[in-house]
């Protein structure tokens, strides 16, 4: 299904890429990175002018990563997707952890929405352990939530990516947020 | 938590999503702990987080400026345009359980036209209606200042009549908003706002429809409104009608202190009723009778209570019987099954077919069965007639209207006045309805039209009968007949050949009151045979069979007695092996006490003492009037049963009963009116002055009553009469 909608030389490098073709990457980023940058600034329109991570830095960061797990798997562009996905959110909370070591007050740039994660950083924490949970509970609803706010696909593509239908997609998103939303916001109500 | 107790809590959370607010805390109510607690909290995020995300946005020209609160199917927000375009603050509602629908927008944007047109004082207008960026539908809605009117009273200590003319003003709106064929649906106190000037206004027009339209999944069609003031049938999953706001405005009615005075009781019971036919037939008709009640006059509801409760006990008796008398009213009323199948909903139409409806619905043929009911079709007559002209002045153009119309004639016509049935005496309102049936089925010439035209006939026949017209009755009889004879002959559908057998009958009657014998056999035999034809229904079956065999009987009782004899006999032993219910009937009553009467006057034909007998057929009639004391047919057959007796008495001269009797019939129909009673009467008079000369009482009242009799000599009848007086004279006081 996937294949068939989707541009096939992002399969066709994938499978090079996890041959071990280096290159094969490198012609990837390309095909993926109007998107990526589109997501990164997305992102980062909405931060204040101190906030230190920059569109580039993010693609950028995300290529490194891209590289280091070249020897991952992907089956298909879904996996690729999901995958890219997870880094960015890895991205994100690192981003949000060291600024926690420094002190910092930086909010952490998410989706608007479930910008109401943003109030504090440490909610980033919360969220990383919480999504972790709902990983163990239901996998494919993480990696919904994670194409559509860290990655930033339209839910469409993300009902795509995940081969269901878009009122489908819109119900869980819902369904995940509130669940988010009642996790993060109990742990707040137990902090003084 | 598992992931199976997880995908759980994802089902019941999306369950609950759609739903409303109260029918939300119905079932998380309904859920087990700890379920119930896991389930209502996301819900309750999910309410949360959707509010703070909307609140740094624009919702197409409109800012929001505040929340206003959550309803049950979005948030509500304060907002202004930012282009100072529209000066106000108004409310913008946002459907956020609907953003999923696919043709969301184009929907929204055509039911929003339709509201906008909603213009009145009391209701908040629609200004405008859209779908976010983000796909949220929202609409942005004139803002109201207020309370709930429930709220209101108590808070201002409103009186009853206060209440109820704050209420009236909503139902006005309400009004005027079904003639613009718009609904509310989901009418109750939170959408009954008062301003602090006591201004009303209704919220939320029509968003019951755009919520039930836009929704996905069966389920919540039928669960976007409050269980509490939705109509029952709205709860079944129905089609909406006005009726739906009719009912909501009942509850609230009572909700505001109808219980404190009986009319009002009666208002808010009728409004509200389980049967929408049986509610006001629009919020019109109930702010009508608000009036009525806040100006002290009578008001409808209490009139309709008693006819309620009689329509209550119908269905109550005739709970045994339901399965023949549904057979018989469902091809008595023809069409009238056909038009429930084809409500269409918020169109004029569909609320005279409701009048329809009810006007041809079981009841008048329900009703008529049970013992007493005759002031029960009285009532319903008033509401045929009205129903009748609002479909004569709208329905036409409407393929099978002027049919249904020609059939509630029919039935009307035979309530009001058919010597045959059960009836009001009202003769003349009858030989209208008749020939009304007779000109709107005149153009057609299928079954149903012929068998209306049949129908109609033959009940003017019998209508020139009791007006003592005998050409004419057999000149309808025979035309009846002859309309009806070419669709009798098949055992289904029955009507035909029940008509048929009516008309048969009536005829042999004819024939046999001019001593054609011969003829009147015929026309009985045919009649049991197309009896015969017809007796697919029990009850049916056996008021003609039986009816045949006594009108046989009745023909021989002068020139064969004994087998007249053996005919009555006949009867009487199938009518003893009924079931004691069917034998309360009153048609069968009826006929019981007409055997009994007939076979007193065989057994004194045979020359053999009956007055016992006589006395059976006396008290069997009384019991039958006594159940249905305003049935003329009732108080006719009691008159016949006394003369009868009267007449017996006589033949074994005994002449102190014979007076007694005769003095009683004679009291009845110095009551009655209209010359046939008058002639009957003078007849009475004579026999009783008779019996009275023969217990050496005088001439005087018989004297009296020849004149009488000798006064009019118009019809060879009356001629006939005179006749017959003076051989009775002659015969019993040997006078000339």
């Amino acid at each position: 299904m996937e294949e068939r909608q989707g541009n096939p030389a992002i399969t066709d490098l994938l499978l090079r890429w996890k041959t071990g073709d280096p290159a094969a990457l490198r012609d990837l980023l390309p095909v993926v990175y109007q998107q990526l940058r589109a997501v990164a600034e997305a992102y980062l329109r909405r931060e204040r002018p101190d906030h230190t991570l920059q569109a580039t830095e993010l693609v950028h960061e995300l290529y490194m990563r891209l590289d280091k797990q070249r020897e991952a798997n992907f089956a298909s562009r879904k996996q690729f997707f999901v995958f890219a996905a997870r880094l960015m959110r890895f991205i994100l909370i690192d981003h949000a952890r060291s600024h926690i070591a420094r002190g910092g007050t930086q909010r952490a740039p998410l989706h608007e929405e479930i910008a109401w994660i943003n109030v504090r950083s440490q909610d980033m924490m919360a969220l990383d352990r919480a999504l972790e949970e709902l990983e163990a509970l239901d996998r494919a609803k993480v990696e919904l939530l994670e194409l559509r706010y860290f990655l930033g696909l339209t839910v469409e593509e993300a009902a795509q990516q995940m081969g269901i239908s878009r009122a489908t997609a819109f119900r869980q998103l819902t369904f995940i947020k509130a669940w988010l939303f009642e996790r993060l916001k109990n742990l707040n109500e137990t902090r003084p | 938590m598992t992931p199976d107790e997880f995908r759980q809590l994802e089902e019941k959370f999306y369950f609950a999503l759609q739903l409303n607010e109260e029918a939300r805390l119905a079932y998380l109510e309904s859920l087990p702990e700890p379920v119930s607690r896991e389930v209502s909290r996301p819900l309750r995020a999910h309410a949360e987080a959707s509010a703070d995300v909307i609140l740094e946005r624009l919702l197409g020209p409109w800012r929001i400026t505040g929340r206003l609160g959550s309803g049950a199917m979005g948030t509500v927000y304060r907002a202004r345009r930012w282009d100072g375009a529209f000066d106000k603050e108004v409310a913008v509602k946002t459907l956020a359980s609907l953003a999923a629908g696919s043709f969301l927008a184009e929907r929204l944007s055509f039911e929003a036209r339709v509201l906008a047109s909603l213009e009145h004082p009391s209701i908040a207008r629609l200004l405008d209606a859209g779908v976010a960026a983000d796909g949220t539908p929202f609409l942005v809605m004139e803002k109201v200042d207020g309370v709930p009117i429930t709220e209101y009273v108590e808070q201002f200590g409103l009186d009853l009549k206060a209440r109820v003319s704050l209420l009236a003003q909503a139902v006005d709106a309400v009004a005027f908003a079904h003639s613009r064929m718009i609904l509310h649906r989901d009418l109750k106190p939170a959408h009954l706002m008062v301003g602090p000037g006591g201004q009303l206004k209704l919220l939320d027009f029509g968003m019951g429809k755009i919520i039930a339209s836009e929704e996905a999944g069966e389920r919540t069609r039928y669960l976007a409104f409050t269980p509490e003031y939705a109509a029952p049938e709205l709860r079944r999953g129905e089609v909406a009608t006005t009726a739906v706001d009719v009912y909501a405005l009942g509850k609230i009615l009572f909700q505001l202190g109808a219980d404190e005075d009986d009319d009002l009781r009666a208002i808010a019971a009728k409004a509200s009723r389980e049967e929408p036919e049986e509610r006001y037939a629009s919020a019109a008709a109930l702010a009508a009778d608000l009036r009525a009640w806040i100006e002290g006059r009578a008001v409808e509801a209490r009139a309709g209570e008693r006819l309620y409760s009689l329509k209550k006990f119908a269905y109550r008796h005739l709970w045994p019987l339901t399965t023949g008398i549904l057979l018989l009213a469902a091809v008595l009323i023809g069409s009238a099954l056909t038009y429930r199948q084809y409500r269409i909903a918020e169109t004029r139409l569909s609320e005279y077919q409701r009048l329809l409806r009810t006007l041809m619905d079981e009841l008048l043929v329900a009703v008529e069965k049970i013992p007493g009911s005759t002031e029960a079709s009285q009532l319903l007559v008033a509401r045929v007639v009205e129903s009748l002209e609002s479909l004569r002045k709208h329905g036409a153009g409407y393929r099978t209207t002027a049919l249904d119309v020609a059939s509630a004639y029919v039935r009307l016509a035979e309530v009001q006045g058919n010597p045959y049935n059960h009836n009001l005496g009202d003769t003349s309102g009858s030989r209208r309805s008749y020939q009304a049936a007779l000109e709107l089925a005149r153009a057609q010439d299928d079954e149903r039209a012929s068998i209306l035209r049949g129908r109609a006939t033959y009940g003017l026949a019998c209508l020139s009968l009791a007006d003592g017209d005998h050409r004419q009755a057999l000149q309808y009889g025979e035309e009846a007949l002859r309309i009806l004879a070419p669709w009798a002959p098949r055992a289904s559908p029955w009507r035909p050949a029940y008509h048929a057998a009516n008309a048969a009958s009536l005829l042999a009657d004819l024939h046999k009151r001019e001593n054609r014998l011969e003829q009147a056999e015929r026309n009985y035999r045919l009649a049991a045979t197309y009896g015969e034809i017809a007796a697919q229904e029990p009850e049916v079956r056996l008021g003609i069979q039986l009816g045949s065999i006594l009108q046989i009987g009745s023909l021989y009782l002068p020139s064969q007695p004994v087998r007249a004899l053996k005919e009555f006999d006949h009867v009487l032993s199938r009518l003893g092996a009924l079931d004691p219910k069917t034998r309360q009937q009153s048609n069968i009553l009826r006929m019981e006490a007409n055997a009994l009467r007939k076979r007193a006057n065989a057994l004194s034909a045979l020359g053999r003492q009956a007055n016992n007998e006589a006395a059976q057929a006396i008290s069997a009639a009384e019991k039958l009037l006594a159940l249905e004391p305003s049935n003329q047919q009732a108080r006719f057959d009691l008159i016949v049963a006394l003369n009868d007796a009267s007449l017996i008495a006589a033949r074994t001269a005994n002449w102190p009963r014979a007076l007694e009797l005769v003095n009683r019939a004679s009291q009845m129909l110095a009551s009655e009116k209209g010359p046939y009673y008058a002639k009957l009467h003078a007849e009475t008079e004579l026999y009783a002055g008779i019996y009275e000369a023969k217990i050496g009482q005088g001439d005087r009242r018989w004297k009296r009553a020849l004149q009488r009799i000798e006064a009019t000599n118009e019809t060879e009848e009356d001629r006939a009469r005179q006749r017959e007086a003076r051989e009775a004279i002659t015969r019993l006081l040997g006078k000339p």
